[in-house]
């Protein structure tokens, strides 16, 4: 039954009050305006992550003594989304996908509009495809063979020609790239904004510089109009709107991690259901390490009598990405049945708190590969130029790394929960909803936050 | 700036190159037997240093799709420095990796190169043609437009 009708609350419009603005220094202003910026970055990743190809293609055949996947998913992978905290998405301005899609667009560039269909359900692609490598890479064993990265790098850098060379912009980054997903959840959490000042932009004569490009630079590449962007998902950092601004109406504001999030106006139910997702991924990916894993396996075999490892895998995939999903839907039903909106908006509204943990969660996780394993990317590296070096390859202890994973969930959940407040006390007015929406949310955030402590505290197991 | 980059860029590139011709030249017989040979003596030597020092778990580590290769580690789960102190060929330490003895038949570099670098040629060739056609389209109405404002 609902304890208040609709006309009590009323959804506080207020938008994200901004920081101290980057651009008022002048060597930050100084670098961003420059036409050498992101330029002077782009280049070397991009021979690194040539170099990365061509030792997953032709390297050595064994994971362990390949550089590529020591630079791919030792040091890279654990790194993104520390970036994605600090930085928002300006990895997606320097990353080489995205300087090989401007090449072929100069190159060969059609330029045609994007597709109705990718604009409508672009999220929802990504969506799928981030579940679909996940699971390949457990059925295939994608990341775990130097050639089944390469191959999937060459898949990716297939799409991103076809894309560059027959749309608009990056079409791929925005509509089709599965970490581009990723990065757009999680650069909500990210402590730098782009924006434009609205009261400059209202007296611009200019026909949008910022979004259609100038002579001084190309266009937005993820179609953002900085003068009506409330959310940083599609902003790259990339400096574009800066050079091609005729008013400097540009700010980049500093601000605290998750605050984006406390201001989300129009939430998505897509953002919120990829949100829950990589929450069940990055279970999945913690319990198939567990020393139980196997035996879980095993149990499953003897019961149902199904052999195949691949049919168990998908259905405990399945099982472990939908659990968070559905989870939320529980929680978002209950407090729909407290509040004014119906359970689908509830979800999406608060599927939002959940990505301080998200994130946290996935911190968590691959610190463990970066600190544990992190002297075997300089290991594997040094050999290519011959060296026989090695030793062991862990940064710090394996209890230092538990006690740094418990500080980051510890931040993750701290966070989730003060973003559930926020969001809850900014669309309801009066504080029994506010509390009776809470309630479900947070004793879900708190279950998931468990969840996550007990898998990193349960003894991992090698199959090696 | 533009002479200082070109130079930074330049020894990049250099160290690149330098990087993959050794590589190549050390690479030409990867999977060769005495190759193999040599990679399971650096093994048996524990001078591989890569194996006992990498986390079989990480993401690149998964070998849940390699059985066969389970389970010799699961003393040193937790202790990355247990293995350095243990004999090489101590029961569990099994080192051998199946995918060490992958072959050229499991890695069709030319086939995959070849069958990426035409379906690029398609795609580069088809987008080429589709942007003349644009061109002529629009250099066609410009004209027209030009001619209708002279008739005018």
């Amino acid at each position: 039954m609902r304890i208040v009708e609709a006309s009590e609350e009323v959804e506080d419009q207020s938008i994200e009050p901004k920081g101290f603005d980057l651009l008022t220094l002048p060597p930050v202003k100084a670098l961003l305006k420059s036409k050498y910026f992101p330029k002077i970055f782009q280049i070397p990743v991009a021979a690194v992550f040539g170099l990365i190809g061509y030792e997953l293609l032709a390297g050595p055949s064994s994971a362990h003594d390949n550089p590529g996947t020591a630079l791919m998913w030792v040091l890279w992978w654990p790194l993104i989304p520390i970036v994605f905290l600090f930085l928002g998405r300006f990895w997606c301005a320097i990353c080489p996908f995205a300087t090989l899609s401007d090449f072929i667009q100069k190159l060969v560039g059609v330029n045609r509009p994007v597709p109705a269909f990718l604009k409508k359900y672009g999220i929802w692609l990504i969506d799928a495809m981030f579940i679909a490598i996940t699971w390949a890479d457990h059925v295939f064993g994608i990341v775990s063979s130097p050639w089944g990265s390469g191959i999937l790098l060459l898949l990716i850098t297939f799409a991103v020609i076809v894309c560059g060379a027959f749309f608009q912009r990056r079409t791929f980054c925005r509509y089709l790239c599965f970490l581009g997903g990723l990065s757009g959840n999680y650069a909500q959490t990210g402590m730098i904004s782009l924006r434009a000042n609205a009261d400059i932009c209202q007296t611009c004569s200019s026909k949008a510089a910022c979004f259609n490009g100038t002579d001084k630079a190309p266009a937005c590449p993820l179609f953002s109009f900085p003068r009506t962007m409330e959310s940083s998902a599609n902003c790259t950092l990339c400096a574009n709107c800066i050079k091609n601004c005729p008013n400097d109406a540009i700010t980049l504001t500093l601000r605290p991690p998750t605050k984006e999030l406390w201001f989300i106006r129009k939430p998505k139910i897509e953002e919120s259901f990829l949100a829950m997702a990589i929450m069940g991924i990055v279970l999945i990916q913690n319990i198939t390490m567990l020393e139980v894993w196997e035996q879980l396996l095993n149990g499953v075999e003897s019961f149902t009598g199904i052999t195949n490892t691949a049919i168990i895998f998908t259905a405990v995939f399945a099982i472990g990405v939908m659990t968070p999903v559905l989870l939320l839907s529980l929680s978002s039903r209950i407090a729909a049945r407290r509040n004014t909106e119906n359970w689908v908006k509830n979800f999406a509204r608060f599927g939002y708190a959940l990505i301080p943990l998200d994130i946290a969660g996935h911190v968590a996780h691959n610190l463990f590969h970066l600190l544990a394993e992190g002297k075997s990317i300089y290991y594997s590296v040094a050999s290519i130029f011959g060296s026989n070096a090695s030793g062991s390859a862990a940064l710090v202890s394996n209890d230092t790394i538990q006690i740094i994973q418990f500080i980051i969930l510890a931040l993750g959940f701290w966070g989730a929960i003060y973003t559930a407040k926020r969001i809850a006390y900014r669309r309801y007015s009066t504080n029994s909803v506010r509390t009776a929406t809470l309630k479900p949310i947070v004793i879900l955030i708190s279950a998931l936050t468990a969840l996550n402590v007990v898998l990193f505290l349960l003894p991992m197991a090698h199959r090696m | 700036m533009k002479r200082k980059m070109f130079a930074a860029a330049a020894i990049l590139g250099l160290i690149v190159l330098a990087g993959l011709s050794f590589q190549l030249s050390q690479s030409a017989g990867t999977h060769s037997p005495q190759n193999s040979l040599q990679t399971s003596k650096g093994l048996a030597d524990g001078k591989l240093h890569s194996e006992e020092a990498m986390d079989p778990n990480m993401p690149g580590m998964d070998h849940s799709s390699t059985e066969g290769a389970t389970d010799s580690h699961a003393d040193e789960a937790t202790d990355s420095h247990a293995e350095e102190e243990m004999a090489p060929d101590m029961p569990g330490m099994d080192h051998s990796n199946p995918q060490v003895n992958e072959t050229e038949e499991d890695r069709p570099l030319k086939a995959t190169l070849g069958t990426f670098g035409v379906a690029t040629s398609i795609v580069l060739s088809g987008a080429l043609i589709l942007r003349q056609r644009d061109d002529k389209e629009r250099k066609s109405k410009i004209e027209a437009r030009k001619v209708r404002g002279e008739t005018q």
